[in-house]
């Protein structure tokens, strides 16, 4: 197994929310390596905190409601978390791009899509207008749309759902970042028009050899894209490791039940799909034990006890659980 | 298949939205084509899946099947009835046996109303039942979707989104129908859930006999719980054919291209696959592409595909396709 140098770092991340129901945990004790280069899948359901752990990472996270209680994010050698505010506007944007789920939402209506892209060329890069316009075609012409000189005047009403997300993609990408952030970029979006931006970041990707964080619920899109996967339930990782592991060799309940309840569109199995029962937890309170065990179907004494740490099992596998699932004995 | 066993038969559906001039007077200056001129059969007890991207009219196409629009053009028949020019009493006869299951449970039930208010509904609007039998009825559709009975005078904001669209299963089997349109019931929920809709629709199918028509954008969820599917692009079927005929081996290629587009959960099988990317977006349906609408985007488009509609013909037992190079 080959170690890939890791990018950045987050350690043991805690983050709460104040609601007027309460107080909503989050994001309860996370920790995991962005590795340079690579493809890093952050799975889970709606609610599980991965959304919001990589918002952290661009500290976009508004205080309050919100409070990072613990934690650290290392990236060169400083804590992201406690830098001043001009410092993490250095690096926002301009090391680490986020692309978001909706792109209509995500461009500001009032601009043409030229502006918006050259606005943090000119801002993080020092650029003048004139070197940022001959750059914005090329990156319009590099995500894909067509008559990019013509297009660059245009406003964001002006161009669908999967033209959007390319612009946006452009936009993350205008000053070569080392890390690209996607949250559920297509989620939004037809398969067809998935498929093509699925293609389009792995080309990118590879010409510029960036790190790139895709965020989404699509096992699919994830077995199709990632090459290490981190699985999230209820505020924590239950599962982590390389992407033939996690789909092939899975270790954790929760993953395993999830594998299973998926219809595929490759073969018929006609058998019933076989579901998890219950539901995932709202994460008004903290569990004692795990946080999966009401819907486990391993379950043992000790899961309502104590909550399993996240251990490795080999040299690039991670799991959270108190049970081997391989001899089905407790670990 | 034998022609009694249809249900529901749909032949030469129009749907058009008019398109309309701002100002006092609205003049129509145009119209968006939703549905173009579709003809199918769904047959007694089966799923028929309508599959298709985001605008190409499915989600029209089942809402005009159960006259909550008037087609602009074209027939429905149900059980050998004529519903296109139905009105009043005659339709509300003939709705009782036909229900619909929408997308959002979060937006389909109304949250003013106890759960008891909202599955008793159609008891009340059909005159099914009063007082105690419709009381009793509502218990029992409750347990039949896997609620707690004692959830009854609960408001919606109570309960997850999984539990939502069980009400909103119980409420389509409250006047006992035939038919259902289920309206992508599953794309709203989360991921560990969806399984459990799944099988409790396939559950009261057995049960109840009842006829599906499945509208969804996830093919792979199409595959799993539909006999039959059709593929819509811009307001028309471009190929319909048995669940295995379709997905082994599809004709049409922007069916072919629809396929290769879905990720499958198993990297060593997405690594190495072959997929068709398609170019570009899908046009708009107020002004579709003349020929056949997929030929702007389509890898086998030849010249007469640019002016020549191609013709809707079975290419070999109960497997249906619309284009010219098949």
């Amino acid at each position: 197994m080959t170690i890939v140098e890791s990018l950045l770092e987050i350690r043991n991340l805690v983050i709460e929310f104040d609601t007027p129901d309460g107080i909503i945990h989050a994001v309860n004790g996370v920790s995991f390596a962005i590795p340079k280069g690579q493809t890093l899948g952050i799975v889970g359901e709606s609610g599980c905190g991965k959304s919001v752990t990589m918002l952290s990472v661009m500290r976009l996270i508004q205080q309050p409601p919100g409070r990072i209680v613990d934690g650290e994010i290392i990236y060169k050698d400083k804590d992201i978390l406690s830098v001043e505010d001009s410092e993490i506007q250095k690096i926002r944007g301009a090391e680490i791009g986020m692309v978001f789920q909706d792109p209509l939402t995500s461009l500001d209506p009032l601009f043409t899509i030229g502006h918006q892209i050259s606005e943090a060329q000119i801002h993080h890069l020092g650029v003048n207008r004139e070197e940022a316009f001959k750059r914005s075609i090329e990156l319009l012409e590099l995500v894909g749309i067509p008559q990019a000189q013509e297009r660059y005047n245009d406003y964001p009403h002006q161009f669908s759902g999967g033209m959007r997300q390319r612009v946006l993609i452009a936009t993350a990408l205008a000053c070569s970042p080392s890390i690209l952030i996607a949250d559920e970029p297509t989620t939004a979006l037809d398969v067809t028009i998935q498929a093509q931006i699925l293609e389009l970041i792995k080309k990118i990707q590879q010409q510029m050899g960036m790190s790139v964080v895709w965020i989404t619920h699509d096992l699919g899109v994830v077995a199709e894209l990632a090459d290490r996967v981190v699985v999230m339930y209820a505020g924590q990782i239950v599962e982590e490791a390389d992407v033939f592991q996690i789909f092939k060799r899975p270790q954790h309940p929760y993953t395993i039940a999830l594998l299973r309840s998926l219809p595929r569109a490759d073969h018929t199995s006609g058998e019933r799909l076989e579901s998890i029962p219950g539901a995932p937890p709202d994460g008004f309170q903290v569990p004692v034990g795990c946080a999966f065990l009401p819907r486990c179907a391993f379950a043992r004494e000790i899961c309502a006890i104590k909550g399993p740490e996240l251990l490795s099992i080999s040299a690039d596998h991670k799991v959270a659980c108190w049970v081997d699932i391989r001899t089905r004995n407790e670990r | 298949m034998k022609d009694g066993n249809a249900l529901v038969k749909i032949s030469g559906l129009k749907k058009y939205f008019p398109v309309t001039q701002r100002g006092i007077f609205q003049r129509q200056i145009g119209s968006i084509k939703a549905v173009d001129g579709i003809s199918f059969e769904i047959f007694r007890g089966e799923t028929l899946g309508l599959v298709g991207e985001s605008g190409c009219g499915k989600t029209t196409t089942g809402r005009t099947i159960i006259r909550l629009y008037r087609p602009t053009a074209g027939k429905v028949s149900f059980d050998d009835i004529d519903m296109a020019e139905m009105k009043g009493k005659q339709l509300r006869l003939i709705r009782k046996r036909m229900q619909m299951i929408f997308q959002d449970p979060f937006s389909s039930l109304n949250p003013r109303l106890t759960i008891s208010r909202i599955i008793s509904e159609p008891i009340v609007v059909h005159k099914l039942g009063k007082g105690k039998q419709m009381h009793q009825r509502v218990e029992e559709l409750l347990a039949l979707v896997g609620l707690n009975p004692l959830y009854l005078n609960r408001y919606p904001h109570e309960f997850s989104g999984g539990q939502r669209q069980r009400i909103a299963v119980a409420r389509s089997l409250a006047s006992n129908p035939d038919f259902i349109v289920c309206d992508e019931p599953i794309s709203a929920l989360d991921v560990s859930i969806q399984a459990q809709v799944v099988n409790l629709l396939e559950d009261l199918q057995k049960k109840f006999g009842l006829t599906y028509l499945f509208i969804a954008h996830d093919l792979s969820v199409v595959r799993h719980i539909c006999d039959r599917v059709a593929v819509m692009y811009l307001g028309k079927i471009v190929e319909l054919a048995d669940r295995n005929d379709l997905y082994n081996t599809p004709q049409h290629p922007y069916t072919q291209a629809l396929l290769s587009a879905v990720p499958i959960p198993d990297p060593e099988k997405a690594k190495t696959r072959r997929r068709v990317i398609l170019k570009g977006d899908p046009p708009s349906p107020s002004n579709p592409p003349p020929g056949c609408r997929f030929h702007p985007r389509c890898p086998l488009t030849k010249t007469h595909c640019k002016t020549e509609m191609p013709v809707w013909r079975e290419i070999k037992s109960g497997h249906w396709v619309a284009c010219h190079e098949v």
